[in-house]
């Protein structure tokens, strides 16, 4: 935290400088990196080549965008009749497009709602020439939306697949058996359950299965997958920014501030008090000399002043201040003795002192 | 015997983030961090396991880009800097609050974790962790799993499938590399799963791949004993689903037990609260504050207020967690047992960075459960999910539903108003690897360099880190620095090779920063 000691004060003399020892300065800006530029140029706005993509973002939206600069859409909707680019919206087997969408001038993506699950869709990217001719400059891939349901489907297939050997070995096992296009689990599945003989067991008898031990277990399950509790990495990083956010509104890291923020977010109820005392020891010499404090080494600023703060406890001090020239040959030492009592009448909290702060030895 | 498993999942990944071109580089720090704070931590836990004789299987992916940090020479030489420095400032703490019961203590704390920590680096394992995981795996105590080669999202690269085999592809060849063998599982990125998927990880001759919750339970038709059983793909690719239950118990903001009181405070960091000039030589060098690691706070409750932290009430309650853990899967097992009638297998996933990094006491956590595992009960064991295939190779045919473990389960994270915009150039840039594979299948050997390098630059664009954090806001610059670096780097790559000049000066210059994957083969992208 940027405190008063962080202020470069010139040496104008003694003064001068102990009027700002309490300052607190202002935080500054954080600093920010400086990256050294490698002059590689700027990300084009588009590389023209017209295709359009598409993707299903969530079993509700999909999400389209294409690459055409600002300069071929302008040119597109110079030639349509009525000045406008067009995505059209189909469901797959159906002919004609499900929505119709006109397309803000200043947008290279749409996020289309289509509140439809486990269903396939593409776009086109367009224009009317003129009544009843609609042109299109791309045709998008399909996009198929995820499942956001359970499926009613409870058949079950179970196929023995053994880790140890490879898909290549289990394919090569199989391989004249297998229908055109049939998946490798398919395929040992349908040959397992027709008694194929395997180089393993093959052990697909998993016991009966009732109702009841279906209903149990979607009860076991049933109620998080509905509330869809899901922790992921964005969720524990975004509860982490939160408390910290918290934290730093309250001025935790204000410490410096005589009356010392770092109570300032308790919650207080009724009437209330609370003291401390902390102890600033300050001077200057030559830059290059060497201070101590009660022995401890202290870092001088460049114009040769420091300042050096306490926690302040009740009890008896003394802080002996000695400084060696840099040359070593000349040795100055100053004992400066303290004393503190607290006698308190009603109720007086102690303010907690900043966690850097610590207490001088007791004399 | 055992009525059930649980397989516990720690995914260790960062980003590709390695500045030779600069002295420091804050964002260096994330992997720093985590090797003290949860690498070698979760290292010396294994390390305690196999000295006493406690037996414990447990599953990491360490992903490509993470293992490449952990195994480079400049890496290596600055994570030893960085941890000397630390034992520095830990000096000066000890010297600082003589006078100070509470924090001297803790200060001589970090002193000797800090101390360990280099020595573990240095002299424990001749500063390769990669190895150190491995003798782990080769003892058959940890399995190790790959993810895709730098994190890329691959349902947003759906539009090239070529990308996706190539993230793949590279994985298993860089994993082959560093653990001597092929990997059985991954971990997709994000758990981020799209139909299709699994046909690549059938080459690759991967066995398995994790998803969230909703894959398995949406998918078709409606798998008969839920997410606690694995189920085979129709390619044979099986697929584990994440559990909710354990999982919210440790992740959980509210509920979960690093929310804790006595648990460390993460933000109270002497980097922000000590006097700058003092600290100054700690944090980073163009004067940005940022975490040390030195925190002397518990987080005490729901305000702003801490206590000093107290190591041995932050240890009691993790043991208390533990056994608390322990006990509920135990319940949860023999529930699951009693209704499936079959041994279930609960699958516990979480970010390594949450054990040791975000939640101080989380290795601790996790070497009471192992314990409490092995000697306090005998209701359930633990397992990899391999281990758990090679009891038990029958499973149910299912075609799994499209889905991923981030906010809302499927993209948005991703695709979104912060992010949606690197797309269109990670496209373009995907399909001119793609005609740059098929049309210089070979070529002199700077071409070929270009072309490898080509496809670093893409895989480095592709990472899905970048959008994350668009969308967190955490280090938007950053983020955004990186994503613009590497396409241009790839389209300057590009034209140059199609015209036949290649800048070979320009060209070992980031070959010498961008050199992730020495040995790719851009190949796959044909």
């Amino acid at each position: 935290m940027p405190s008063a000691v962080e202020q470069r004060l010139s040496a104008r003399g003694p003064e001068e400088f102990s009027a700002h020892k309490f300052d607190v300065t202002p935080a500054l800006p954080p600093p920010t990196q400086v990256f050294r530029e490698e002059h590689l140029g700027e990300l084009p706005e588009a590389y023209g080549t017209g295709r359009l993509y598409l993707t299903a973002r969530d079993p509700h939206w999909l999400y389209a965008y294409w690459d055409l600069s600002w300069q071929q859409m302008a040119d597109y909707r110079g030639q349509s009749s009525d000045g406008r680019l067009l995505l059209r919206v189909y469901e797959k087997n159906q002919a004609s497009p499900i929505q119709e969408l006109t397309l803000g001038h200043d947008t290279r993506n749409w996020y289309i709602p289509v509140n439809k699950a486990a269903t396939t869709y593409s776009v086109e990217l367009g224009f009317w020439r003129h009544a009843g001719h609609f042109h299109v400059i791309s045709r998008s891939r399909e996009a198929t939306t995820p499942s956001d349901a359970v499926s009613p489907d409870t058949t079950a297939r179970f196929v023995t697949i053994p880790i140890d050997f490879s898909f290549r070995e289990l394919l090569a096992l199989i391989r004249q058996h297998m229908k055109g296009g049939e998946a490798l689990a398919d395929a040992l599945h349908r040959l397992q359950l027709a008694g194929f003989k395997f180089p393993f067991k093959v052990g697909l008898d998993l016991g009966p299965w009732s109702a009841e031990q279906a209903g149990e277990l979607e009860r076991i399950l049933g109620g998080d997958i509905l509330r869809r509790i899901r922790m992921g990495s964005f969720e524990i990083t975004e509860w982490l920014r939160r408390r910290l956010q918290e934290e730093l509104s309250s001025g935790m890291f204000s410490a410096f501030s005589p009356g010392g923020a770092s109570w300032s977010g308790v919650p207080q109820k009724g009437f209330w008090f609370a003291v401390n005392a902390e102890l600033i020891i300050y001077g200057a010499t030559e830059p290059d000399a060497k201070v101590t404090i009660d022995g401890k080494s202290i870092n001088l600023r460049s114009d040769g002043t420091f300042s050096f703060q306490y926690s302040f406890p009740d009890g008896q001090y003394t802080l002996p201040v000695v400084v060696v020239s840099a040359a070593g040959d000349d040795k100055r030492e100053v004992a400066l003795t303290f004393e503190r009592q607290s006698r308190a009448k009603g109720e007086v909290g102690k303010v907690k002192q900043p966690a850097h702060l610590k207490a001088p030895a007791v004399a | 015997m055992p009525q059930g498993y649980v397989a516990l999942m720690l995914h260790a990944h960062l980003p590709f983030v390695r500045h030779p071109e600069y002295e420091d580089f804050l964002e260096e720090d994330w992997l720093y961090e985590a090797i003290t704070e949860t690498y070698i931590p979760m290292i010396k836990v294994m390390e305690g396991l196999v000295r006493d004789n406690v037996d414990f299987r447990l599953t990491m992916s360490l992903t490509p880009p993470l293992c490449s940090m952990l195994l480079d020479p400049l890496l290596q030489e600055r994570y030893i800097k960085h941890i000397s420095k630390l034992i520095e400032l830990a000096e000066k703490e000890i010297e600082r609050t003589k006078w100070d019961h509470a924090f001297h203590e803790l200060a001589w704390f970090y002193h000797n974790r800090f101390q360990e920590a280099r020595a573990t680096f240095c002299d424990g394992y001749g500063r390769n962790l990669v190895g150190a995981f491995r003798k782990f795996q080769e003892m058959g105590k940890l399995e190790i799993i790959t993810c895709a080669a730098t994190h890329g999202f691959l349902p947003l690269m759906q539009e090239h499938p070529e990308s996706i085999r190539a993230q793949i592809m590279i994985a298993r060849d860089h994993y082959r590399q560093c653990f001597g063998q092929d990997p059985k599982g991954i971990w997709l990125p994000e758990c981020a799963y799209v139909p299709g998927v699994e046909e690549f990880l059938h080459e690759a001759e991967i066995r398995w791949f994790i998803m969230d919750t909703h894959g398995i339970m949406f998918g078709h038709p409606r798998p008969r004993f839920g997410i606690y059983a694995p189920v085979f793909t129709p390619a044979g690719v099986a697929t584990f689903g994440r559990d909710v239950e354990s999982s919210k118990q440790v992740w959980s903001s509210e509920e979960g037990y690093p929310g804790d009181y006595d648990y460390r405070d993460f933000y109270r960091d002497v980097g922000f609260d000590l006097e700058f000039d003092y600290i100054k030589p700690y944090i980073h060098p163009d004067g940005i504050r940022c975490f040390t690691g030195v925190k002397y706070f518990r987080i005490t409750g729901k305000t702003p207020h801490k206590e000093p932290y107290n190591r041995h009430w932050a240890m009691e309650k993790a043991a208390s967690h533990a056994g608390n853990f322990v006990f509920n899967r135990e319940k949860q097992i023999e529930h699951l047992f009693g209704v499936l009638k079959r041994k279930p297998l609960i699958i516990s996933p979480y970010d390594a960075e949450l054990y040791g990094h975000w939640w101080f006491e989380g290795p601790e956590f996790l070497n009471f459960f192992v314990r409490k595992v092995a000697f306090d009960q005998n209701v359930f064991k633990l397992t990899t999910p391999t281990e758990y295939l090679r009891l038990f190779p029958t499973q149910q045919i299912i075609q799994p539903s499209a889905s991923s473990w981030g906010n809302k389960g499927y993209w948005e994270v991703w695709l979104e108003g912060s992010n949606a915009w690197i797309y269109p150039h990670l496209h373009v840039a995907a399909e001119r690897m793609t005609e740059l594979a098929r049309n210089y299948k070979h070529g002199d050997h700077l071409t070929q360099r270009a072309l490898k390098q080509a496809a670093r630059e893409l895989l480095l664009a592709q990472s899905s880190d970048w959008a994350f954090i668009m969308k967190t806001g955490t280090a938007v610059p950053y983020a955004v620095k990186r994503t613009k670096d590497h396409i241009l780097r790839f389209t300057r790559l590009y034209e140059q090779i199609k015209s036949g000049h290649i800048d070979e000066p320009w060209l070992s210059s980031i070959e010498w920063r961008d050199n992730i994957f020495p040995d790719v083969n851009y190949h796959y992208y044909a």
